[in-house]
Formats: structure tokens, C-alpha cells, sequence
């Protein structure tokens, strides 16, 4: 197989992942790590498979995913701006009730063919997701007086709020357009990797590796991209793996493993170089 | 418009927590039967496996297994999370522990009996040590993100469980192994009173010891720990070391008193993440979490009875965090007062 061919068979994969951690992004560039994010995406994509499913319309999936995604962004809001509960324990917890929740509406699809996302569509998303979305982010957050905004509140807290950065509506904001985003990541997860087709667990782990490839992607919206587009030719390798003697259920566990790695050797390296990303996340 | 506003209490004028807690338990506990109406059983379904959960004592030794479990990878993810070390790896160390005392007790020493118990044990404990301490290693010297990089290892402990049991130790084509020989099967009873040895002296660990002193003060107040000469990386090391150690013994102790084989689910086992949960129930108190995972046990046996009407296992687990939740934002509630203006 050529390079060409894995790079093609990737994009499914790294446009969900691309989207999810770009959402993330705006958050830990906020000053905010969310670890729901595997329970957000979860429930979205249940979400999405249930209304699409029933109203026949994948807008009334998107719709519905988004207020799924929403609320639980909300509850992060209200528990660790207002409430100033640790936001480890929240972000653990709505893990749990994400996928609790996703598979309680997600069960009353199972086995009914949902719309599918027509393909200029899906292209459409692919390239927002790897080319228009990591671009405009990146200037966005670097280049403009918003983006300096979003950044000086994931830097120093009280040196931002003297400066007059409001820090729960820049933290909300951040956390609205990741719902959207993850939203957007569900349904293409639904309505086009899986043709249509809610099966139970299926996205689990998307979430912890779009986190991992935030990290990876060095909190740069292009990075991001690139990381996840790399982690998808990742996975399109996954089937070659049992011709080559290794197991399928060892197979299963390598993109992990080597996420393991990369994630060692990206940390050795901003720590030897002194690069240094958003203050309040890293906690070095 | 009437607006809501949280106001800060002096410390001496905040509500008790405790109180508060219990509030917060009991609109959890509604909560979580509220979002019942989602499932097929329906609201009045969980109310009912609820009630039946709580009503007889039966149950209570049903979810003994669950409680060893739950409670020992709780217990070493609450000294974790105290120092702020936010791993999630118990989960793979409790598969790993498993995974050597079946191999211990059914291959290497079969016929030894309680002698063999005793060596299981100590070897599993060893095992999910180390692989505890990998991620604190990890996070000292290189700087790598504890809470991913404990995840990635439990997707690993998985997939070599699922390896395990489908392919060498499989039995008859399915994917499960033997049945422990009956000289190793403990009692549930045996297995949770180990269990409370161990939180006990967790207790007294994080109570009277400098390492006590020294997890406390690297959660509040790391730079000031540091001056004050506490060694920041061989703390978290010392941590990731016993909490892997705890969640080892879990898995293996629900190996000797649960399970009794080896099997595949696409889930894993997943009392370590409930160690997450109930850590955290706990106001990271050691013998607080004695309390909390038997309230999480139990609460884990609804899922024999749910799963009748339909419901998935992974249900009773998002009934579960929502309690937490609600109990967590109860407690912090105690330090504001609402003022409506």
C-alpha cells in the first residue's frame, strides 16, 4: 500500500479526532483541561443516532447532539467556574455519565439504519476539520486580540483578571465552541464512519486519544491537525497488523501504546527545549 | 430581574460539609433514578431495583466482591489524587493483578493451597506496583501527562487480558479461562475484611507518617512543600508505587472471591474506574472510602437486576458519577452563601 493511499484511508478517523481536540484546544488555551471529553463526544454521537434515526434528518441529529454536548459542557461550566469543584473529578465523572447516558438513548436506534452524510458533505467537514478550522484557529489564537484574550486566561489568572478578562464568559465561549465542534465530530462519526449505524462503545477511547493529540499537537490548532492525521494513518495500518503475526487483540492496543511513546518523547522534548504551553495546564 | 449570586463564606461561617454531603447524596440519589426515564425500564423500574437493593441484607453480601474491589483501587487513587497526582491507571493494575494470580495460582503453583494464596498476593501487589510506578516515573522524570498515559496503560492490561483468554489460556473456544481449584477460593467475607486491614492502615499511613504530611502538602501548596524540603518526586513516586500496589491486591483479591476466572469483556472489569468515583465520594479520606464503596457496591449490584429490563451495564456507572457529582458540588456549596438580589 502506498503512502498516498494510507493518507486517504486516515482522514475519516483524524477529522473526528482533529475536531474533538481542536475543541480542546480552546479550553486548555482558556486554562481548563476537560477529561469528559470521551463522555461529550459519547453522548453526542448517541444523540445524533437517535434523532437522526427518528426525525430522518441529519440537522435534527446535529441539533440534538449539540444540545446533548451543550449540557454537559454546562454542567462542567457551573461545576468548576461557579462551584470551583476540582475539574479532574468533574471532567471523570461526566466520562461516566456520558457514556451511561449515551447508551441509555443510544439503545433505541440499535439495529435501525439512520441517514448517512452524502459524501461532498463529508468532505466538507474533513476539510474544515484538517485544513479551514486548524488555519483559521491558529490565527485566530495567536494573531488576534481575542485569541490574546483566550490565551492570557490560560496563563496567569490574576495578571489576566487586573487586565480585565473575564474569565468564566472566556472559559464559557471556549467551552460552547467545543461542544460544537464535538457535535460536529459525533455526527460525522455517526452518519458517516459508521454508515448510520449506532452500535454500543463504538467510539470509546476517541476522546482520550483526541486529548492525547492535543497534548501532542503542542496546543497549536496546526499541530493538532497534523498529530491527529498521523494517528489516523495509525489506524488504517491496524488491519495489516494480523499478517504480520501480531494478534487482533494485541492489534487493538498498538495505536495506544505508541500514543504512549509519542507522548513521552513530545514531553521530553518541550521540557528540554523549555517550550512551554499554557501555564495553568502545565503543571510542571 | 432577580440575579443569583454566590458570595464567599469566611472560613468559620462555612456550612459543615457533612451535611451538605448528605443534601447532596440524597439529590444525587433522586437524580439518578430521574434519569432512569431515559432507560427501558423507566423511572419506576430503577426506583425499584433501587429499593430492592437497599431493602435486604442479601444483596449486601452479593456486592461484597465488588466492595474489595472498588475500595482498594479507591483507597490508593485518594492518597494519588491528594498529592494531585490524577492517574486513572487503577484499572489496569487491578486487570494486571488478576492476570497474575491466575497465572500464579493455576499454572505455576497449583496444589499449594493457602501457602500459594499468601505468594499470589505478594507477587500481584509487586505487579500492579510497578506498573503504578511506570506512570509516576513518567510524570517525574520526563513530564508526561499522568491521567493519559495511565489510561493508554489500561487499554494495554486489557487487551493482554483479552489475549490472554482468547487465545493461550482460553478454554473450550470460549473466551474465558478455567475455574480456580477450590484450595484458592476465598470467601467473600475473607477477601473484604483484607480489604479493611488495608484501608486501615492506609489511614494510619496518611495520618501519622511524614508521608502523610508530605502527599497533604504537595496538593496545597507544592512550591512551599518543595522549600520546605519535601522531595516532590519521590512522594509521587512513593504514591504511584502503593496505589498501583492497593489496585494489584484488588484485582487479585476479587480474582480469589469474585470472579474465580479470567474473561473477556469489551469493557473491562471496571472497578477501578469506580475506584475513581468512590476516591473522590470519599473526600479522598482513606476510611471514608470504606463508606463509599460499599455505597458504590451496592449500587453496582442493580446492574444484575437492570440488565433484565435491558438496561446496559454502563447505566449504573453513570448513575454513579452523577451521585459524585451531586455530592461534590453539594460540599462546595458550603463554602458560598446565596445572595438574591
Amino acid at each position: 500500500m502506498d503512502l498516498a493511499a494510507l493518507v486517504h484511508q486516515a482522514i475519516p478517523l483524524a477529522t473526528i479526532i482533529s475536531l474533538t481536540a481542536l475543541g480542546e484546544v480552546y479550553l486548555e488555551r482558556a486554562g481548563r483541561v476537560n477529561l469528559g471529553l470521551e463522555g461529550i463526544l459519547y453522548i453526542g454521537y448517541s444523540a445524533s443516532a437517535l434523532a437522526s434515526v427518528y426525525a430522518g434528518s441529519l440537522l435534527v441529529g446535529l441539533a440534538s447532539s449539540l444540545v446533548a454536548t451543550l449540557s454537559m459542557s454546562l454542567i462542567f461550566f457551573l461545576l468548576v467556574e461557579i462551584l470551583r469543584v476540582d475539574q479532574a473529578i468533574v471532567g471523570l465523572a461526566l466520562v461516566f455519565t456520558g457514556i451511561g447516558l449515551g447508551d441509555a438513548l443510544g439503545v433505541s436506534s440499535k439495529g435501525l439504519a439512520g441517514p448517512m452524510l452524502s459524501h461532498s458533505s463529508a468532505l466538507l467537514l474533513e476539510i474544515l476539520a484538517l485544513l479551514a478550522l486548524p488555519v483559521a484557529s491558529y490565527i485566530l489564537l495567536q494573531r488576534t486580540w481575542l485569541g490574546l484574550v483566550v490565551r492570557s486566561a490560560g496563563e496567569d489568572e490574576e495578571s489576566a483578571r487586573y487586565m480585565g478578562v473575564p474569565l468564566a464568559k472566556v472559559r464559557l465561549l471556549a467551552l460552547i465552541v467545543e461542544s460544537i465542534l464535538v457535535s460536529l465530530a459525533s455526527l460525522y462519526f455517526y452518519a458517516y464512519y459508521s454508515s448510520g449505524a449506532w452500535r454500543a462503545g463504538r467510539p470509546l477511547g476517541l476522546g482520550w486519544l483526541s486529548l492525547g493529540m492535543v497534548i501532542l499537537g503542542y496546543w497549536n490548532p496546526i499541530g493538532v491537525a497534523i498529530s491527529s492525521l498521523l494517528l489516523g494513518v495509525l489506524y488504517s495500518l491496524r488491519p495489516l497488523m494480523p499478517a504480520i503475526g501480531i494478534p487482533n487483540q494485541v492489534a487493538d492496543a498498538v495505536p495506544y501504546a505508541v500514543v504512549v511513546v509519542a507522548l513521552v518523547i513530545a514531553s521530553w522534548i518541550y521540557r528540554r527545549t523549555g517550550y512551554r504551553p499554557p501555564a495553568l495546564v502545565w503543571k510542571v | 430581574m432577580a440575579a443569583i449570586k454566590l458570595v464567599e463564606r469566611a472560613p468559620m461561617e462555612r456550612g459543615n460539609p457533612l451535611l451538605y454531603g448528605a443534601a447532596g447524596l440524597v439529590a444525587g440519589i433522586v437524580i439518578a433514578v430521574a434519569i432512569g426515564a431515559l432507560t427501558p425500564a423507566g423511572i419506576s423500574g430503577t426506583l425499584h431495583a433501587f429499593v430492592k437493593v437497599f431493602s435486604s441484607p442479601s444483596f449486601l453480601a452479593l456486592s461484597l466482591p465488588y466492595f474489595t474491589a472498588i475500595s482498594l483501587s479507591g483507597v490508593g487513587l485518594a492518597l494519588a489524587y491528594r498529592a494531585s497526582f490524577i492517574t486513572i491507571g487503577a484499572e489496569g493494575q487491578l486487570i494486571l493483578g488478576m492476570i497474575t494470580g491466575f497465572w500464579l495460582l493455576y499454572y505455576m503453583l497449583p496444589g499449594l493451597g493457602r501457602i500459594s494464596l499468601l505468594v499470589g498476593s505478594a507477587i500481584s501487589v509487586l505487579v500492579g506496583s510497578v506498573y503504578g510506578l511506570l506512570v509516576g516515573l513518567l510524570r517525574v522524570y520526563l513530564g508526561v501527562n499522568e491521567t493519559l498515559v495511565s489510561l493508554m496503560l489500561n487499554y494495554i492490561a486489557l487487551s493482554v487480558l483479552n489475549y490472554l483468554v482468547s487465545g493461550p489460556w482460553s478454554v473450550g473456544g470460549f473466551t474465558k479461562t478455567d475455574v480456580l481449584p477450590a484450595g484458592v477460593v476465598v470467601s467473600s467475607l475473607t477477601a473484604s475484611l483484607v480489604a479493611l486491614i488495608v484501608l486501615v492502615a492506609l489511614e494510619v499511613l496518611y495520618r501519622y507518617t511524614r508521608l502523610g504530611v508530605a502527599i497533604d502538602s504537595i496538593g496545597l501548596a507544592r512550591k512551599m512543600a518543595m522549600t520546605y524540603g519535601i522531595n516532590y518526586a519521590r512522594v509521587i513516586l512513593k504514591v504511584s508505587f502503593l496505589s498501583g500496589g492497593v489496585a494489584g491486591l484488588a484485582g487479585f483479591l476479587y480474582l480469589v472471591s469474585g470472579a474465580q476466572r479470567l474473561y473477556s469483556t469489551s469493557y473491562g472489569p471496571g472497578y477501578g474506574y469506580i475506584g475513581i468515583l468512590a476516591a473522590w465520594l470519599a473526600g479522598l479520606r482513606p476510611l471514608g472510602v470504606i463508606a463509599s464503596s460499599m455505597l458504590l457496591g451496592l449500587l453496582y449490584v442493580m446492574n444484575t437486576s437492570l440488565q433484565l429490563s435491558g438496561v446496559l451495564p454502563s447505566f449504573v456507572q453513570a448513575m454513579q458519577a452523577v451521585i459524585v457529582l451531586s455530592v461534590t458540588a453539594f460540599v462546595a456549596l458550603s463554602r458560598y452563601r446565596i445572595v438574591v438580589s
